[in-house]
């Protein structure tokens, strides 16, 4: 452990007032708003020592483990001389007070070799019960109800019912919220290229393509000799007692297009997602486009057993307000997301929005089972598009585009255009794809992780569309 | 009487031991259609008034009858 160095050069500043809470120093510097003074260093893992060595060498800071006052650190800190430091030894972090010009000095520069990371100002913090910190708007905390006279809560209500009525006349329907939102809109009107979808969940911007990738779709089946899949690897196998897996309906054909298409098309716009996927097509559906719990829970065994790391189901059984979840399906899928296969699933297109919002179906009503709604090319909600109603699971986990979807159809019509939540499911799944190729050790529920940790957040509400739009990049 | 399509989910415990309970859900009259190993599911037949015998089956975790699924007509807006 260095020593502290002599401190005679510190009682000048102390005439100046509490030490750090000055607002320059002598040479000029002047410390950001809401900053103590002080600075945060952060070490490359592995290289504390040599960093700890460079602060002493070239800073004169003498630094002091956490190992030695792990009894009251926050007394140490605030005791902390000038040209010192705490070393944070778990979190490879010190805080350092010194002269912002040394600090400065430091060459952060991100070569292998240097031992120092990052240098940031030590920020202030409060607390945040009502009260919002410096700089923002004083928020007074809520006053439970019971203290409100009838005639105060009767004000509140008429007032607020004033506000959203003069808010919903100003606001036109379909405009987007944020700056971020209004320039992915403005940018997906052409779909001479490619769909509206792929652009606005940044699917071009992707390097992958789901290579390695099994993707299986439990559906109505695929056209099996569409000019788009020539050469791809397409493995099948029908669940539907008495029919093949060749597409008598449709809709199997449309999502395993909008999840596995090709990156060029016979005909643009690309439809597309994870272009080198290797397609699972499990037939669960009857080219009437029925089926049931039997033949979908074989689909999911088939495609776990074949190590398929994402299932894409555009299928979806009405349920009842209060209704719970199957517990068949549920323990299926966090056996399946054990396994490392994340199971995806169409919110449902039972509502009529405004006046009717349905709650979500069965089985993306299961909590281990992503559930998907859809959003148009204005990313306002299907009209559609199932919300998250119940309280026993039932919540939508994440949306995609899901209206006006260009994608393919079996031959000899090669491609239509429709709308549901099962058009935004496979954007999702697609996109999963590429998130699985990208990251190979990342499965099941991490991969789940990863898709809402980068979706876009909305201005909607989470009962439509989860953590947001699904993002591929 | 009147037969339900049923799904019967096994414990985590039972899951490698499918097979037995296949064959004492078989003993207690269900129609066994579908041995799911990797999911711990059995699919078959019964009569509803066996529906609880199965419950007691150990092993059993839950017992649903199933549902039915239709999307929309090919020709339809909304799929």
């Amino acid at each position: 452990m260095a020593t502290r160095r002599n401190k005679t050069q510190s009682s000048k500043r102390t005439q100046l007032g509490r030490r750090g809470f000055e607002s320059a120093t002598e040479t000029g510097y002047v410390k950001p708003p809401g900053t103590t003074g002080r600075f945060l260093v952060l070490f490359r893992s592995g290289a504390e020592k040599a960093g700890i060595d460079t602060l002493n060498k070239h800073a004169g800071i003498a630094m002091t483990s956490s190992v030695d006052f792990a009894e009251k650190p926050s007394t140490a800190v605030a005791e902390m001389g000038r040209d010192s430091g705490l070393f944070f030894e778990t979190l490879g972090v010190a805080v350092v007070d010194t002269e912002p010009q040394t600090i400065q000095s430091l060459s952060v520069d991100g070569t292998s070799d240097n031992p120092i990371l990052a240098v940031e100002p030590e920020r202030v913090v409060y607390a945040l019960d009502g009260v919002v910190s410096v700089g923002g708007p004083v928020i007074p905390s809520p006053i439970p109800s019971a203290a409100l006279s009838n005639s105060m809560l009767d004000y509140l209500r008429g007032y607020r019912d004033a506000v959203n009525h003069l808010a919903d006349r100003l606001m036109k329907p379909g405009q987007a919220s944020s700056a971020a939102e209004e320039a992915l809109v403005a940018a997906a009107l052409d779909e001479s290229e490619v769909t509206w979808g792929l652009q606005v969940t940044s699917v071009p911007k992707s390097k992958f393509s789901g290579q390695t990738i099994r993707i299986a779709v439990l559906d109505t089946g695929f056209d099996l000799d569409h000019p788009d899949f020539v050469g791809r690897s397409v493995v099948t196998n029908s669940f539907v007692p008495g029919q093949s897996v060749q597409d008598g309906h449709g809709h199997g054909t449309h999502c395993i297009g909008t999840s596995c298409g090709p990156q060029h098309p016979g005909t643009l716009p690309r439809y597309g997602i994870a272009f080198n996927a290797e397609i699972f097509v499990g037939k669960v559906l009857s080219n009437a486009g029925s089926g049931s719990d039997s033949s979908i829970l074989a689909g999911i065994e088939w495609a776990v057993k074949n190590g398929c790391a994402i299932v894409s189901m555009s299928l979806g059984s009405p349920v009842t307000a209060g209704q719970g979840y199957s517990q068949v399906f549920e323990q299926v899928a966090k056996r399946a997301l054990a396994a490392g296969t994340l199971i995806i699933a169409a919110a449902g297109n039972d509502s009529h929005r405004p006046s009717l919002i349905a709650p979500v179906g069965h089985p993306a009503n299961c909590p281990s089972i992503m559930a998907v709604g859809a959003l148009d090319s204005q990313l306002q909600i299907g009209y559609f598009s199932n919300g998250g109603l119940n309280t026993q699971g039932g919540q939508v986990d994440i949306a995609a585009p899901g209206v006006q979807i260009r994608s393919s159809w079996p031959r000899p019509t090669l491609y239509n255009t429709i709308s549901g939540t099962s058009m935004a499911t496979p954007h999702v799944a697609g996109i999963a794809g590429l998130y699985a190729e990208a990251n190979p050790q990342t499965r099941g529920l991490a991969l789940w992780s990863l898709l809402v940790q980068r979706a876009k957040r909305l201005s909607l509400p989470s009962r439509d569309v989860g953590s947001g739009l699904v993002q591929a990049t | 009487m009147e037969k339900a399509s049923i799904s019967i989910l096994l414990d985590d415990k039972h899951v490698h031991r499918i097979h037995e309970v296949a064959k004492e859900a078989k003993i207690a009259g269900m129609d066994v259609h579908q041995i799911l190993e990797t999911s711990g599911v059995l699919t078959g037949l019964v009569d509803r008034s066996e529906i609880a015998r199965l419950r007691k089956i150990s092993g059993v975790a839950s017992v649903e009858e199933e549902k039915q699924f239709q999307i929309a007509p090919p020709e339809s807006d909304v799929q």
